[in-house]
């Protein structure tokens, strides 16, 4: 029985990593509280997504053709994998409406703060939703469109912004405690790159399970190098107002005014947040919803699309009275709340799987 | 509003229990009811200004309480 | 392949979210805004008040050109636009307020310029400036300036080349370059000097000269902050010399005496390059200012013959005396007012991280004495269509 016929290339799982990755942490840099030496805490955090996304692949690669919820199930038995699997399925769709909640925090911000913020939630929410059915294979096939043009846009906003550029900003290097750089980049590592934990339900269509290693890795530094550019960007621009500003991409584009022509460029902000964190919300929705119908051993997971993108929709507008209360709980919850998820599971998972020597012992065993 | 919701859900039902019923997809439907009705629920409080319970109140207060516990 | 089509849907349907969600929820028509140009933040007699000018441009009357020389008579053709004035509590509460008075509601993203009233500014602006950085709607590029005057006064002079006179404002910044002698701070550059723990903020001071019905706006150096509440001001040549520090002129013109010493020649500035450098010899901390400066021989009101080696050097040598001069002026009154608005601190602070964390709270004794090495090397590059001046040979 199986519920997704598509298969992706390991390309393909590339630019939908990057796109992932990049999401909503293009306006809402992470690592913000590291000031001006936040683009050394995201490579400090990279090095440790990097550690998370071997534990991820080398489970991908161990378990081939099976996602996070079916291998659960072989690794805790039946009983605690199930439990687990409900855990991660939760964390998949809070993920996806802290997103979407933050979809609707910005345009409310920035463009129409009259509209009600719902609006643009349920709007993103009904394309994603529409993604999610077409499934994996169609989501992948828009991430080389979406992302090659994000990365247009990053650079072709560094350029118009060179010469605002001050990269003095960016001195002294290492100015901030080790106990803060710390904090800064295991919330970088936390988000967003060991997020792509969710992409333990999108590597088993890989088409060669072996690429999952190398595609993660050169994702993740891709992506890396991207929110690299955009912290040098931002805070070359900005310099210290950089760390008052609730969307520092968006406010640093804002300053683009070459001869008075070429100026208020910031629609280009919104529509990156909205083709990357629209793919970052497909890959978590489509997780959620893939797993729960693998979960209750359902023929068809479409059923579900809807009525869950309504429940992540409900979820959204439900947990943050403000935005305050968004970035509060970005910066000192999330980092420790996703730490199960993220490193703890899976590692005790791979132990467990190398120690009782699953899932040979399958194999073995139906021969 | 509460019109608006209730459309919403009718729209959603239109959309997926036909297909259902032909394909005499049971289970699928039970679960999508499920979940469609926990939805509901959860939106319909809200629009009522009824006190939801809040995961992420819930999970500051563990992570809180995990934090201290370390120190 | 059917998944072919359905690629197509989803671009298709991204496109039409961008292009549906930029219809506004309250549609707001070019006819509906009153587009604010400029605006003026003053202290009125009531303490604890504040007291709004913007001006607001009416788009209808900026198309009539306006017959006859433009309304000289007085009653004439109409402003192209409007200049209201309204007290309230706060800066948010104030504009809002305004609605009473224009049927429109006020739309800020066309906001050129913020003048801050004398009295304003001395109270400290901190808490005028917060809205113009928070609300969506004004844009960090506007220009920051001080009015000698009240704000409102700067407002209601008159413009001859512009229809409007905050956008005639807004020009005479964006033309500063010809002497520059008058700094151009924009919000987002006041902000981070606001920001910085030791950086004072500066503003472009404007005044308002003649009478009655011909007063006009003019720019006459820097107003200068400590933290957010204005402390001085910098006159021109002063102003100059902050700019040759700060790396920000452009041109400009140098008189020097002739070397014959009958008249005055005049150096005309093509471009110029400053390093501020700190550095710690002897254990103490020394600053040098080094300041490259190239020029052309612009007139001569004298009739000595320049062309001679010897007049050549001695007229780089005045030039680099006049910039020097220049920069010890600047130097001088902000010491006097003890305000860093070289952002001195700041170059220290990113050569010396670690020494930096000792003297970052006592600046303020640290700067009035600070020694400051200024080395300029002035260059005269040409000398123009003639050489020798007109006289007989």
């Amino acid at each position: 029985m199986k519920l997704e016929g598509g298969k992706i290339a390991g390309s393909e799982l590339v630019f939908l990593m990057i796109g992932f990755t990049l999401g909503s942490s293009l306006i809402l840099s992470p690592a913000q509280a590291a000031k001006h030496d936040d683009w050394l805490a995201i490579l400090a955090g990279l090095g440790e997504g990097l550690v998370f996304a071997l534990i991820y692949t080398t489970l991908a690669v161990r378990f081939p053709g099976k996602t996070l919820i079916q291998f659960n199930d072989i690794i805790y038995g039946p009983y605690l994998g199930k439990i687990i699997s409900l855990g991660y399925l939760w964390y998949f769709l809070q993920l996806g409406s802290l997103v979407l909640r933050n979809f609707g925090d910005f345009f409310t911000t920035i463009i129409y703060p009259e509209t009600p913020m719902i609006v643009f939630i349920v709007l993103v929410a009904l394309i994603c939703a529409s993604a999610v059915r077409n499934g994996i294979e169609v989501i992948a096939r828009c991430s080389i469109l979406l992302v090659v043009f994000t990365f247009v846009v990053i650079f072709g906003t560094a350029i118009l912004l060179a010469k605002d550029m001050k990269f003095t900003n960016l001195l002294p290097v290492f100015d901030i405690p080790l106990r803060e750089f710390i904090k800064a980049s295991h919330s970088a590592a936390t988000f967003p790159f060991g997020e792509t934990v969710a992409f333990l339900m999108v590597i088993p269509f890989l088409k060669k399970v072996k690429e999952a290693k190398t595609s993660s890795i050169i994702a993740l530094i891709m992506a890396a190098m991207l929110l690299v550019v955009v912290a040098v960007r931002d805070t070359a621009v900005l310099g210290i107002t950089k760390t008052i500003s609730t969307y520092p991409a968006y406010q640093a584009v804002r300053l683009i005014d070459v001869g008075k022509i070429l100026t208020r460029l910031e629609i280009l902000i919104a529509i990156n947040l909205l083709s990357m964190g629209f793919l970052k919300i497909a890959v978590l929705y489509y997780g959620a919803v893939l797993g729960t119908a693998q979960l209750l051993k359902l023929r068809s997971y479409l059923p579900l699309v809807l009525p869950m993108g309504a429940f992540m929709v409900s979820l959204s507008t439900l947990q943050f009275g403000s935005n305050i209360e968004n970035i509060n709980f970005a910066q000192e919850i999330y980092p420790y709340y996703a730490l199960p998820f993220q490193v703890g599971l899976p590692l005790i998972s791979l132990l467990i799987a190398i120690l009782r020597g699953v899932p040979k012992k399958m194999k073995g065993a139906k021969k | 509003m509460i019109i608006l919701l209730m459309a919403a859900f009718a729209g959603i039902v239109l959309f997926e229990t036909p297909g259902l019923i032909q394909k005499k997809y049971w289970r699928e439907l039970i679960v999508f009811f499920m979940f469609l009705l926990l939805a509901f629920i959860v939106s319909l409080l809200q629009i009522f200004g009824a006190k939801v319970p809040n995961p992420v109140k819930g999970i500051t207060i563990l992570v809180k309480g995990f934090l201290s516990l370390m120190k | 392949m059917v998944k072919r089509g359905s690629l197509f849907l989803r671009i298709l349907a991204i496109s039409l979210i961008i292009l549906l969600t930029a219809g506004c929820w309250n549609r707001r028509e070019l006819d509906t805004l009153a587009i604010v140009s400029g605006t003026g933040i003053d202290k009125p007699e009531e303490p604890g008040k504040v007291q709004i000018t913007v001006q607001i441009i009416k788009p209808g009357e900026m198309k009539a050109p306006q017959a006859g020389g433009g309304g000289e008579g007085g009653s004439g053709g109409q402003k192209p636009y409007w200049t209201v004035t309204a007290t309230g509590d706060t800066v948010f509460d104030t504009i809002r307020e305004m609605a009473h008075k224009s049927n429109r509601k006020l739309f800020f993203p066309h906001n050129e310029i913020i003048i801050l009233g004398e009295d304003a500014a001395e109270e400290g602006v901190q808490k005028y400036l917060d809205f113009f950085a928070r609300d969506h709607e004004p844009r960090w590029l506007a220009w920051v300036l001080v009015g000698k005057n009240t704000a409102s006064e700067v407002l209601e002079t008159k413009a001859e080349l512009e229809k409007v006179p905050a956008i005639s404002i807004s020009k005479l910044i964006e033309a500063r370059g010809a002497t520059s002698e008058a700094s151009a701070v924009t919000l987002h550059e006041f902000l981070t000097r606001l920001m910085s723990k030791t950086t004072a903020p500066v503003a472009s001071l404007i005044e308002v000269s003649g009478q009655g019905k011909e007063k006009t706006a003019l720019l006459t150096g820097t107003a200068v902050f400590k933290k957010d509440k204005l402390a001085g001001y910098l006159n021109k040549t002063e102003t100059r010399g902050l700019l040759w520090v700060l790396n920000e002129i452009k041109s400009g013109i140098i008189d020097v005496e002739c070397p014959g010493g009958k008249g005055k020649v005049s150096l005309e500035i093509i471009r110029a390059r400053s390093k501020i450098i700190p550095e710690i010899k002897d254990n103490t901390l020394h600053l040098a200012v080094e300041i490259d400066e190239e020029g052309n021989l612009g007139s001569q009101m004298c009739s000595d013959d320049l062309t001679s080696e010897s007049a050549w050097k001695t007229l780089e040598k005045n030039q680099a005396a006049v910039i020097h001069n220049e920069v010890m002026a600047a130097l001088k009154k902000a010491r006097e007012l003890n305000t860093d608005i070289f952002g001195f601190g700041e170059a220290v602070h990113k050569k010396y991280p670690k020494l930096w964390k000792d003297i970052e709270d006592k600046w303020d004794e640290f700067f009035p004495n600070l020694e400051v090495a200024v080395i300029v090397d002035a260059k005269l590059r040409r000398s123009g269509l003639i050489t020798k001046t007109v006289k007989p040979e």
